[in-house]
């Protein structure tokens, strides 16, 4: 579950970053366009940081 | 826009929001009865007004609750320094709230523009607001048929499960649509979920807390946009009114709901739209 959290983020990061750039338009009918809002990169980047989260999370051992 | 407008506008939202009565469905309908038809609400003034109402209304919520959000924020701190949730319940809570603010995020995001442009017509909000209705008196009869004919126990907040935060936070995400209350939802789900009124009421509320703060804050850059001096005046006048409407209305809800159920609030809002989808229908309000 820690390695599926880290490799979530890293992708959420990656999607942030298209959608800054523009390039992440992948559904013009619901506004996602990087140049237009800067909302969805910003959820994107919030969703990555609480999947490093949840990495953390499965770090400690669980208490018996 | 006049300072009767907007003293009205500011209250529906502080009240509104709170009362599972839909703000969003009200300040459709109510400037619609009232042929306010000269708001431009899409004018930068008004969208700056709006983003202070939110803020105003985050801000009542905070402060009302202001303890625990303390207790709450340091149980997170703690339980990431430690990299587990622990005995403490505000560990469990924060975590819940977390979970549970993710689906709003993600369809707030992603659908409130297309959501506001398909919906947001007075017929909708009325018939969105019967549904409303509807929705929580199903939510009462189901408590009833779980708690007082099959006399299930009824569960501490911290016991809910990540997979039920996220399906109240599902709920709470269809106050996307105007006429469905955000408090409305969230609370039904939580009955559903074996939460009485009173911890079903707080969670609500703390759920709402993020969502409300973060609508209004991501717009905050409308402030910085050319606004007459007039309607800044405006947003600082009603961000002002909407919280203080906020936090009387918090106060008295958590209060109503240790001892009263949604019924009255499924009436109101069964009359109200029903009357409004009426009245739509004749071409009196448009």
């Amino acid at each position: 579950m820690k390695a599926l959290a880290i490799v979530l983020a890293v992708v959420l990061v990656v999607l942030a970053v298209l959608s800054w750039q523009g390039i992440g338009d992948f559904a013009p009918w619901l506004g996602i366009n990087g140049h237009h809002n800067v909302k969805h990169p910003l959820l994107f980047v919030i969703l990555a940081a609480l999947c490093l989260l949840w990495a953390r999370m499965q770090a400690a051992p669980r208490a018996s | 826009m006049t300072i009767t407008q907007a003293l009205l506008l500011a209250l529906i939202q502080g009240v509104g929001e709170l009362f599972p009565v839909s703000s969003l469905g009200h300040t459709i309908l109510v400037p619609a009865i009232l042929h306010w038809n000269r708001i431009d609400r899409a004018d930068p003034g008004f969208l700056a007004f709006v983003v202070a109402l939110h803020l105003g209304t985050a801000l009542a919520l905070v402060v009302f609750y202001r303890r625990d959000w303390i207790a709450i924020v340091g149980a997170l701190v703690r339980s990431v320094v430690r990299g587990r949730i622990g005995d403490d319940p505000n560990e469990k809570i924060g975590w819940l709230l977390v979970v549970g603010t993710i689906p709003v995020g993600i369809l707030g995001i992603t659908f409130e523009h297309p959501v506001r442009l398909l919906f947001g017509s007075v017929a909708y909000a009325a018939m969105f607001l019967v549904v409303n209705g509807l929705i929580m008196f199903w939510g009462e009869r189901m408590r009833r048929r779980q708690h007082e004919d099959r006399h299930r126990a009824y569960r501490p907040l911290e016991e809910l499960t990540f997979l039920e935060s996220i399906l109240i936070g599902i709920g709470q995400s269809f106050a996307l649509l105007p006429g469905i209350s955000r408090s409305g939802a969230s609370m039904t789900a939580g009955l559903l979920f074996d939460l009485d009124h009173s911890a079903a009421a707080r969670y609500s509320f703390l759920l709402a807390t993020p969502a409300i703060g973060a609508a209004g804050l991501l717009e905050v850059p409308k402030f910085f946009e050319p606004t007459p001096h007039a309607m800044l005046g405006f947003a600082v006048l009603g961000g002002l009114v909407s919280g203080i409407a906020a936090y009387a209305s918090v106060a008295f809800l958590t209060r109503y709901f240790r001892s009263h159920d949604l019924r009255p609030f499924g009436w109101y809002c069964t009359a109200a739209g029903c009357i409004a989808l009426v009245l739509s229908w004749k071409g009196v309000i448009r």
